[in-house]
């Protein structure tokens, strides 16, 4: 197995999708300080990695009400591309709470 | 009960890309697409319809996995763009998340909410979650 990217975003303010039939909608949960993580498959490169997390339907739309409170990233490129986007610092507090 | 750190856990094993799960054990984490639009059903074990067309881009795909510390769901998320190898014109009406880029276990089957239409070009964003309650 090649090395595979990874994400981590600081979340404050998740929530999940819940559907029924055709309709989706989205429940917070219990406010705390989360992290999401995101873990890609071999091969996906930085430019897909950021979409795959960014786009309108993509993966933090579906975990956070909010942007991320900081990133990390296993690519350097992809943490300061994120904290760009999302106006947020690269790197994970010290007293930020461990999964 | 289960904890928070056994939803972790549950989530990791059943589709973590990171997984070193292998055969039968292997996480799912693969989108299959479907023109079929038949409402999925318990007994089904492949996604009748599969789009497979050679070097398509609506093929079988391997997702990113995300995770949320503490959440009762985890999402799996890729976005497929049809290319000419696809056909003309393709409407996407149902998924299937697997566990082996050919073949292997099909794990979870969804229909799609207005099934989009695609033409060579398009570009089709999924996040399918799954719920661990």
């Amino acid at each position: 197995m090649s090395k595979q990217l990874q994400a981590q975003l600081g979340n404050v303010a998740a929530h999940e999708a819940v559907r029924k039939g055709n309709t989706q909608s989205f429940v917070a949960l219990p406010k705390a300080e989360r992290t999401t993580t995101v873990q890609f498959p071999d091969g996906v490169g930085i430019a897909e990695a950021f979409t795959t997390i960014t786009a309108a339907g993509g993966a933090w739309a579906y975990h956070s009400a909010k942007p991320p409170a900081w990133v990390e990233s296993s690519s350097k490129p992809l943490a300061e591309l994120l904290a760009s986007h999302f106006h947020c610092p690269v790197g994970r507090p010290t007293k930020w709470p461990q999964d | 009960m289960r904890v928070a750190t056994g939803r972790t856990f549950q989530a990791k094993v059943m589709s973590d890309t990171a997984s070193n799960g292998t055969g039968i054990y292997a996480p799912a984490n693969y989108l299959a697409l479907t023109e079929t639009a038949t409402a999925p059903a318990d007994a089904d074990t492949a996604l009748t319809g599969e789009l497979a067309a050679a070097s398509g881009g609506l093929i079988r795909a391997q997702a990113a996995f995300t995770y949320t510390s503490g959440a009762n769901t985890y999402t799996l998320t890729k976005t497929f763009t049809m290319n000419a190898n696809d056909g003309a014109s393709r409407t996407i009406q149902k998924l299937g998340v697997f566990n082996a880029a050919t073949a292997g276990i099909m794990v979870f089957s969804s229909a799609v909410p207005n099934p989009p239409a695609m033409v060579p070009g398009d570009q089709l964003a999924v996040t399918e979650t799954v719920s661990l309650v």
